[in-house]
């Protein structure tokens, strides 16, 4: 016989199991009406999910382990060197293909030095308002490296 | 309106998982002994059946009409 903390772990595998399927469905679906009803599901399987683990981490039955602040650093550190390398890459790139041309057109916005983030930090995380702690580790860059 | 393989697949393995979703609710509704947790598999038991009628509607708007055959 399942015990209580038995029976929410077995629910919220049962959601991530599911959610994984409308993603794929919906990753699938040529018909936009049934990608619109997959999608819509999906975020309703994922709203499932965050009940069942705040009735878990209450009970003190979910506690996942915080990362290391230094690590969470070095992360974001190492992450936006990459995006400049990639970008740099590809006007380079860019530069190479539009040479030959020589057109005077303008060049593209990306190349009159200042820096294009085509990223927004913090969108798209999990929101967890009545976590305290984990807002605390994160704090959105105020002056993003040029 | 038309109906890909790939589409008919996914509805009826999603179909299929949301009546096990509603299931296993409602039985853990049952045996918990906590009253919180009671109301809150009731309650997920009712979305994974609005999920399940929600899926069978777009299958029944998709399926063509007066060619239904039994097939089980």
């Amino acid at each position: 016989m399942l015990d209580e903390k038995d029976r929410l772990q077995d629910s919220l595998v049962t959601q991530k199991y599911i959610a994984h399927g409308y993603n794929s469905a919906a990753t699938e679906a040529a018909n936009p009406q049934l990608m619109d009803t997959f999608i819509n599901i999906l975020r309703d399987e994922h709203q499932i999910q965050k009940e069942i683990f705040n009735e878990m981490r209450i009970r003190g039955w979910y506690q996942p382990k915080e990362a290391n602040t230094n690590d969470i650093r070095q992360s974001f550190s190492k992450w936006s060197q990459e995006l400049q390398r990639v970008q740099n890459k590809a006007i380079q790139t860019g530069a190479q293909q539009a040479r030959p041309q020589q057109t005077g057109a303008q060049p593209p916005s990306y190349q009159t030095g200042i820096p294009h983030y085509g990223f927004q930090t913090g969108v798209g995380m999990p929101q967890q308002p009545n976590d305290i702690q984990q807002q605390n580790l994160y704090r959105s860059p105020q002056n993003p490296m040029i | 309106m038309q109906l890909t393989e790939m589409e008919l697949f996914y509805i009826q393995e999603q179909l299929r998982s949301e009546a096990l979703a509603i299931a296993k609710s409602m039985a853990s509704a049952n045996q918990s002994t906590d009253p919180r947790l009671q109301q809150m598999y009731s309650r997920v038991a009712d979305r994974h059946r609005t999920h399940y009628e929600t899926i069978l509607r777009n299958l029944q708007n998709i399926a063509p009409q007066g060619q239904y055959q039994t097939q089980y």
